[in-house]
């Protein structure tokens, strides 16, 4: 009945229906293609392999939004809940920290099943025990690990059915991204670039869990971009893919960010633009093999990793027909690419940066005098160290043309220290990034941006308190979701970025929201605090 | 209304350190295994690098040399939570609780060293931070000038400013010295002024208690609670002038003496054994001579024992218990007891922590108690919390709730002064309202009931005592094996 209704829906947004086994399964390739298609569900990280966030989803509109309530609650007892949840007919797959999964009922919120992983005694986090959440392809989720496994589990029962060491978390490699399913593939992000790792871009048959590619983000002697290291310090260079790409299937192209190089803050022991860090890669999903890169932040100093989710969208610039790649990067500045060749387009700051006098015509930064972390701190430096924009997913609206994402204003204190030496196991930072002075509320706020994305030029923007951590949903509804660190949860309009709704979850968010539809209906969950909770119109 | 919340952002005040995947809570891990007693990287290059991360981290609030500011004074080689190598890394490691010291959850054992190992070198310039003024003349002056209708000393006084009970454990003579003359240079994170302005013009003046993008919410002059839609409001100022008029225009005498006055306030120069114990204690299972700092006898052969979570001292289940000399929740009002243990079955009744109050008359133990028990059904476990005051008792159970044996567990007993409950892992298993009047000291049994009775077969980690309620994001984070 309830799939009967699910094909009704479908049918009625106009999708083409895929007939449907039990609950909606399998999700084939095919499925994951057309995803858009399927707007009643969410079958991807981004919704989509195109990175949009968005759905056309249409039942909750700016007419009648100021009648969502709180449907439901599913309680985590967790510390920060950065999961996005995958939605197909009426069953929501979600990760809970550190690296458990949950098939809920996406009707009434209840657990069908858990399954709960046993993460290794020693496992070092930079940044919290978190999830970002899954994949799935066929009848099989992919979860990775904090101690850096990728685990499939059957998504009937949540039975293991294969298990893969990705590295050695005793080494400090750790996951937290959702991988992406790509064809036979399920390519798999990895973390620690604060621990001394040296980072790399995994494929992995889907099947049977054998390794079909590795791609090193850090090349090792010999190998072209290992003239821009020193030295044994390639060997833990870092440059993690800790957050779940985009994917063209016309180009047959990969996009996928990469993090920071190591020691975070100390550069002096890896002089050089140490290659592929702080980078879009393009990378032929079938072997791993790079097609392009681009470098936003050659020699970081100041932890402003790459990996945000990679934009894909097709359009005009300069009177000419292109096929794009956009991001709002962590080092404040927004970038355009053109995703078949790696061509560098434009770049445009989208918050206050004083690291770069400009961009220069091949993309690269124009450095600003007295930019760099100090041994006794220097406190001039905009963005912060958690960058103008990070790994929140923004949305794109293909009704508004508009690139909605959330940006961080704030000024932070750098500081190094003497390059340390690399223990295995240990963490890695040479010096931090953040508060130490008592900023001012006009040196830290937040807000979402309207970007047009062929400009770079601002729509409008929705300012709030403090530097957020939510990303963005965009709908056919007109309507654009975010969130605020203050707990409120909110509606704006997505044409004029009027304020429309709002409701206080009473806990900071790190997550996007999402929609699907649950019998029939819209429904929107976001994770606040530790909890996850769902939205219905009354 | 938007020009409203431009000005009125909140104010950012966290100190966050390295933060590559986003920032928020910093979790602490469990401290490691074997963590030696003194410092394994002490020597002059270590020491070289450890005053360089010490002025990068810490030298802000504790001054570049150890001289005390905002932050506490380091380098008279007294320490209020502990001098040795080891609780100094402890300290730096975890921070302190309810104070703005933070803890550097995500750094390398071997860069904590370094700084223990500078902090120690700071110690032994043992500076004596002394006032040439009088301490008790400088109490006239505090009377005088009518402080105590802003600030409170042990429970007495207003609370428009900061308590200053302890202030002179926290801060440095020169600090406080500033703060009275020049109130604004450096105004506490909790008392930051503000003025909200409404649509007729009416203007309220307080402290500043919290704020999202919809509301403000502030404590008036008259100490009154107060909360408004911004919709409501024309005008938000933050002023950066501190609410505390200067007292400049103090004479230099009354000044000094004040400053002495001030600077003595330390609780660990109170007489009340109570009040003198830090908010926190921890207790770690790497040996069996001492806990906690605390002298043991020991009964049987508990062992210790390497495990996935780290240390830990396993007994028998038949004859193995030790017997610390504290009871670490004396005089607590509110509190937060937590363990990380394995239960790995044996008997069904198993009484295996348990803090007992001692009558300071007779030296017995009285019915006040207060134990972590478990039942064993088949392969699995429940929980039995138990809390006992006079004649207020309540054991909490939840007999559905069973875990499998053999497994590392985090557990928590929780009384806010109103409520008891208790949790595995972070959830709550039961709850009940009850009065608990606080215990006098008294001493604990690991292992066994405090009467030799029900025996424990496990592992016990890690003890955790707060004197206060905490929330489960606020537990002590049990590394998963």
């Amino acid at each position: 009945m309830k799939h009967g209704l699910i094909i009704a829906a479908v049918i009625a947004i106009g999708g083409a229906p895929q007939p449907p086994a039990a609950n909606g399964l399998p999700v084939t390739y095919e499925r994951l293609l057309k995803a858009t298609a399927e707007p009643g569900n969410w079958l991807m990280y981004s919704g989509d392999y195109r990175g949009h966030h968005y759905s056309s989803l249409a039942q909750i509109t700016a007419d009648n939004v100021h009648r969502l309530r709180a449907r439901w609650i599913y309680q985590m007892h967790r510390q920060k809940v950065e999961t996005t949840p995958i939605v197909v007919d009426g069953v929501m797959y979600v990760t809970r920290p550190p690296s458990d999964v949950i098939a809920l009922d996406a009707e009434t919120g209840r657990a069908l099943w858990t399954y709960e992983h046993k993460v290794a005694a020693r496992v070092y986090t930079c940044c919290g025990e978190v999830n970002r959440g899954l994949s799935i392809l066929g009848t099989t989720l992919f979860l990775t690990t904090l101690d850096a496994q990728l685990v499939a589990l059957d998504a009937r029962a949540g039975r293991v059915l294969w298990k893969k060491e990705l590295a050695d978390a005793a080494l400090n490699y750790t996951a937290t991204g959702a991988p992406l399913a790509v064809k036979d593939k399920v390519i798999v992000g990895i973390a620690g670039a604060e621990g001394g790792i040296r980072g790399f871009l995994d494929a992995y048959d889907a099947k049977t869990g054998q390794r079909a590619w590795r791609f090193w983000t850090v090349p090792s002697p010999g190998e072209p971009g290992s003239e821009t290291w020193k030295g044994d310090s390639w060997k833990y260079g870092g440059a993690s893919t800790w957050l779940t790409g985009s994917y063209d299937p016309e180009l047959n192209l990969l996009y996928w960010g990469t993090g920071n190089p190591g020691p975070d803050y100390n550069g002096d022991v890896r002089p050089g633009d140490n290659l592929y860090s702080c980078s879009l890669l393009a990378l032929d999903p079938d072997t791993g093999t790079l097609k392009w890169h681009f470098q936003f932040t050659p020699h970081d100093t100041r932890d402003w990793d790459a990996t945000q989710v990679p934009v894909l969208l097709d359009s005009t610039i300069d009177g000419r027909a292109r096929k794009l790649v956009v991001m709002p990067s962590r080092n404040g500045f927004y970038y355009a690419l053109d995703r078949q060749t790696g061509e560098f387009l434009f770049a445009k700051p989208f918050v206050k940066q004083t690291w770069a006098r400009e961009i220069d015509k091949r993309g690269r930064p124009v450095l600003n005098p007295d930019q760099e972390p100090t041994s006794e701190g220097n406190e001039s430096i905009w963005p912060g160290v958690d960058g103008g924009h990070n790994w929140m997913s923004p949305s794109y609206n293909p009704n508004t043309r508009l690139l909605y994402f959330s940006a961080r204003e704030e000024r932070r204190r750098f500081f190094k220290t003497d390059a340390p030496e690399f223990q295995p196991g240990e963490a890695f930072f040479g010096g931090g990034g953040g508060g130490g002075a008592r900023f001012r509320p006009e040196e830290s706020w937040g807000k979402l941006i309207a970007m047009t994305p062929e400009t770079g030029e601002i729509k409008w923007e929705h300012r709030i308190l403090a530097p957020p951590w939510a990303g963005v949903l965009s709908t056919a509804g007109n309507l654009v979701f975010c969130a605020t660190p203050s707990g409120n949860f909110y509606a704006l309009d997505a044409r004029t970025g009027k304020e429309l709704w709002r409701f206080n979850g009473g806990d900071r968010v790190f997550a996007s929201p999402i929609t699907f539809l649950s019998r029939g209906k819209q429904m929107i969950t976001i994770p606040i605090g530790d909890v996850l909770i769902a939205f219905g119109l009354d | 209304m938007r020009t409203v919340w431009l000005i009125a952002c909140c104010w950012i005040s966290c100190i966050v350190w390295a933060s590559a995947q986003g920032g928020g809570a910093r979790q602490p891990r469990p401290l490691p295994a074997n963590l030696p007693e003194t410092n394994p990287y002490s020597s002059a290059a270590d020491l070289a690098i450890g005053r360089k991360l010490f002025i990068g981290r810490c030298g802000q609030c504790h001054g570049q040399n150890g001289e005390g500011g905002r932050g506490a004074v380091l380098n008279t080689g007294r320490f209020r939570y502990g001098g040795s190598d080891r609780e100094l890394f402890v300290t730096i490691r975890n921070g302190i609780a309810n104070t703005e010291m933070p803890g550097a959850f995500n750094l390398p054992e071997i860069e904590i060293w370094r700084m223990v190992g500078f902090v120690q070198q700071l110690g032994r310039q043992g500076a004596t931070e002394q006032s040439s003024g009088d301490a008790a003349a400088g109490a006239d002056v505090y009377q005088k000038n009518a402080c105590s209708t802003c600030h409170t000393i042990g429970g007495q006084g207003g609370f428009l400013g900061p308590d200053l009970t302890d202030v002179g454990a926290k801060r440095a003579l020169r600090y406080i010295r500033e703060s009275i003359v020049d109130p604004s240079a450096d105004i506490s994170l909790d008392y930051r002024p503000v003025e909200v302005i409404d649509r007729t013009g009416k203007s309220v003046t307080g402290v500043h208690l919290n704020e999202d993008e919809y509301s403000i919410h502030l404590r008036d002059l008259s100490g009154n609670l107060r909360s408004f839609m911004k919709t409501d409001l024309k005008e938000i100022k933050l002023p950066r002038q501190s609410l505390m008029p200067a007292y400049a225009s103090l004479p230099a005498g009354d000044l000094e003496n004040l400053v002495a006055y001030l600077g003595m306030l330390r609780p660990d120069r109170k007489e009340s054994p109570s009040q003198a114990r830090p908010d926190m204690e921890l207790w770690t299972f790497d040996r069996l001579e001492n806990i906690g700092g605390h002298k043991t006898t020991v009964l049987g052969h508990p062992r210790v024992i390497d495990s996935p979570v780290g240390k830990a001292v396993e007994f028998n289940g038949i004859e193995d218990a030790l017997f610390i000399d504290s009871h670490p929740l004396a005089g607590a009002e509110t509190f937060t007891w937590e363990a990380i243990f394995r239960p790995d079955g044996g008997e069904r009744e198993q009484r295996w922590f348990h803090l007992s109050e001692l009558d300071p008359e007779t030296g017995a133990d009285t019915d006040n108690r207060m134990l972590f028990e478990i039942r064993v059904v088949g392969d699995k476990w429940f929980l039995d919390s138990y809390n006992q005051s006079g004649a207020a008792n309540k054991a909490l159970m939840n007999r559905a709730a069973l875990h499998p044996l053999g497994a590392w567990y985090h557990v928590a007993s929780v009384y806010d002064g109103k409520e008891f409950s208790n949790y595995v892992d972070g959830v709550r298993e039961g709850a009940a309202d009850l009065h608990l009047a606080p215990h006098r000291q008294g001493h604990a049994s690991v292992g066994v009931r405090i009467n030799k009775a029900f025996y424990f077969k496990g592992a016990v980690h890690l003890a955790r005592f707060t004197r206060r309620a905490l929330s489960p994001s606020e537990f002590l984070k049990r590394s998963s094996p």
